[in-house]
């Protein structure tokens, strides 16, 4: 893991220092709500609906055991007891109090943790795929350019009052799990015909009120022009991104108003000017930089062991564990192990401080003081031996983090909602509640694989409701809510936005119409290896709007 | 007018005037400059415009050299174009003269103008001046090359590691 130095810690302390005296400046009524609020924004304090809402960068969704720990502290001593995993490798507190936040941000500094940039119209935590360093089909670890665009973002002096909020993300692997195309800046680690790896770049991507898949503007970047290819674009959207209207401001529409042609012409005009001044990354730091990431000493052995499948014969319940939660590690002997948090009962993506510690003690026990989140809102520990992971689920067990459901219908991406969110139109926890409890047969969800549903409280689309299989989004009809399905979407490398299904549904209808849509699905797949996906492309929406309202 | 300079509060004779005529030193609204340009561009006494985030460097590209001066006009705190228009003005066009910031400034913000190219700052009342001084000090570290001659920490890293 990224290890801070003296010059990243000063940076972060600094910051906690300047957030402390503008909070005071705001409490002695020196700054104005507005004026404040852009400030406080930038430290990832947003004013919520019950109470403030803090958002806590977990820069590319690595954590150490220790800087878990904190944040179950913090959720302990400044917030209910939880905190709430989003889709983007960040955690959010729904209860703290304004005037103790600078506490909180000192308490993450000292873990090396913060939440600058985490809201505001700049540039935000850059997200990549979980299985990082792990994967099976990774080409290259994306980890250490996320750190190097990180260092390069934090406090940008030019790029801290954009137009729109700016979000970057990377994908290392031949599968792209960290819905990369959706991004105002997508980046896929590739390799040219010479067998070199750089990147590809993508631009112009994003969900909320215009959902627009993002675009190539680059198909190879040498690594050394990272940072000014992205300084380029940046630099192109801050002075040409439209400031009139906020709904018509992130880079999506200025790629989509110009051109991807003139917008690339720009960028790579200014790039040129730039590429060969000190943003160039020379091979000693990206050197520097990966010696962070460097594997841990894996045991040799560990594929000797045969506990593990004489368990797994004996156990079915651990299997089915196994086989949802797990997945292939590069290291033969290891695996990847989810930890859901989408037991029935709780909101999607919650986690009580009792269970941070729990995870942070089985990843120092079990895989080298590691901790990931996901895109999804769940937890991994990147590297368990097979030999361990039986004494692994059994401790999860315990403590409800064993929900055997990765990947199934239960699996929801759900933004908060009107439960908490000043911005929803609708509540999306209970709706969540709602699917689980209709849809509470592990055997059914099985039966139908994977199924992605992804819900939202409003067209901002936090939930990201427009790429799931099924998108869920919810509508205020005169102080009544209902929700809108939309089939077919995917964040995934087969990015697609999904087909609206029709009129929107009374809230009590919800599992109902999932029901009626996952019938179609069972009626018309060819056989059990069909997805529901693939079922859809196959046949189309009609089929499904003709019976979702049976 | 007063401004911050070199971490020093100063007044300095500039004035603003939309009369092409006027003497002394004068900055111009960049509508008065655009319609006057060839009369201006020949004043002897020093001369400065101010510029928008709506401007176009390339419009004004073939005029630096007569300028002493460029105000940057921030009609609202959250409008970040002035901090690139700085930068290029420094490092794309090598304009050398004062670059001033003016209008709607957060003394929160006046660190990174400084590191963007502008050397004077007009804050928006006497409180503000003499908060600025503070202000300026709350960053120290750098993680970005900018326009101004700040080591970055990747710099300070390597002078570690060669030391």
């Amino acid at each position: 893991m990224y290890q801070y130095d003296q010059y990243d810690q000063k940076a972060v302390d600094e910051r906690v220092a300047e957030f402390r005296k503008q909070t005071q400046r705001f409490l002695a009524g020196e700054l104005t709500e507005e004026e404040f609020r852009h400030l406080r924004l930038r430290n990832g304090l947003y004013i919520q609906t019950h109470a403030p809402m803090l958002r806590v960068a977990i820069p590319y969704g690595t954590l150490s055991s220790r800087q878990l720990r904190m944040l179950a502290q913090i959720a302990r001593e400044y917030d209910k007891g939880y905190g709430h995993i989003s889709t983007r490798q960040n955690i959010q507190y729904n209860w703290p109090a304004l005037e103790r936040v600078p506490d909180i941000l000192e308490n993450l500094a000292s873990v090396q943790m913060h939440a600058i940039q985490t809201s505001g119209n700049c540039i935000r935590n850059t997200t990549t795929d979980h299985l990082a360093g792990v994967a099976v089909d990774e080409i290259e670890d994306p980890r250490p350019y996320c750190e190097i665009v990180r260092q390069w973002s934090t406090f940008h002096p030019e790029f801290n009052w954009l137009p729109r909020k700016f979000k970057i993300a990377f994908s290392g692997a031949e599968n792209d799990r960290a819905a990369v195309k959706f991004h105002d800046i997508g980046i896929y680690i590739v390799r040219n015909s010479d067998g070199e790896t750089g990147f590809k770049i993508l631009v112009g991507g994003g969900l909320g009120r215009m959902p627009i898949i993002g675009v190539t503007i680059r198909e190879f970047l040498e690594k050394r022009h990272l940072l000014s290819y992205l300084e380029a674009i940046l630099r192109v959207y801050n002075l040409e991104g439209r400031r009139d209207n906020i709904h018509r401001a992130r880079i999506k529409v200025l790629v989509k108003s110009l051109g991807i042609e003139t917008f690339r012409d720009k960028v790579e005009k200014e790039w040129k000017r730039i590429k060969d001044s000190s943003l160039k990354i020379d091979q000693k730091e990206i050197d520097r930089v990966t010696a962070f990431f460097s594997s841990p000493e894996y045991d040799r052995d560990a594929v000797n062991d045969t506990s593990f499948i004489e368990i797994l014969n004996r156990d079915p319940d651990f299997k089915r564990w196994i086989q949802h939660n797990t997945v292939i590690h590069k290291v033969p002997g290891y695996r990847a192990a989810y930890i859901s948090l989408k037991a029935p009962g709780v909101p999607p993506g919650d986690i009580t401080d009792i269970q941070m510690e729990t995870v942070a003690d089985l990843a120092d026990r079990f895989s080298y003081g590691e901790i990931r989140t996901t895109h999804d809102q769940n937890l991994l520990l990147p590297d368990i031996k097979q030999a361990d992971l039986y004494a692994l689920w059994q401790q999860l067990k315990v403590h409800g983090l064993a929900t055997a459901n990765i990947g199934t219908l239960n699996d929801m991406i759900c933004c908060p909602g009107l439960d908490f969110c000043s911005l929803a139109n609708a509540s999306s926890i209970s709706i969540a509640k709602q699917i689980n409890e209709r849809f509470d047969d592990l055997d059914y969800l099985y039966d139908l694989g994977p199924i992605k549903i992804k819900m939202s409280g409003c067209m901002n689309a936090c939930g990201h409701h427009h790429v799931g299989h099924i998108g869920i989004l919810g509508v205020d009809k005169k102080g009544t809510e209902f929700y809108q399905f939309t089939l077919g979407g995917s964040s995934e490398n087969d990015a697609t936005l999904g087909d609206r299904l029709g009129p929107a549904v009374a809230k009590d209808d919800v599992a109902d119409t999932i029901e009626h849509i996952l019938n179609v699905y069972l009626d018309e797949r060819l056989n059990a290896e069909e997805t529901f996906l693939e079922t859809y492309r196959r046949i189309g929406i009609e089929t499904f709007r003709e019976r979702a309202y049976a | 007018m007063k401004v911050l300079k070199n971490k020093q509060i100063i007044e300095i004779e500039w004035k603003v005037s939309d009369q092409p005529d006027a003497e002394g030193r004068i900055i111009f609204p960049y509508k008065t400059f655009l319609a006057n340009q060839k009369t201006l561009l020949a004043r002897t006494d020093p001369t400065g415009v101010i510029l928008d985030g709506g401007a176009s460097l390339d419009d004004i590209a073939n005029a630096l050299d007569n300028l002493e001066l460029i105000a940057l006009e921030f009609h609202k705190f959250t409008d970040g174009r002035c901090f690139t228009l700085a930068r290029l003005l420094r490092e794309a066009y090598g304009f050398q003269g004062d670059i001033l910031a003016t209008g709607d400034i957060l003394t929160d913000q006046i660190a990174h103008m400084q590191r963007c190219g502008i050397n004077l700052l007009r804050l928006r009342n006497e409180h503000e001046i003499n908060m600025a001084l503070g202000a300026l000090t709350s960053q120290t570290v750098f993680y970005q090359p900018a326009a101004d001659d700040q080591q970055t920490i990747r710099q300070l890293r390597y002078d570690l590691d060669t030391r």
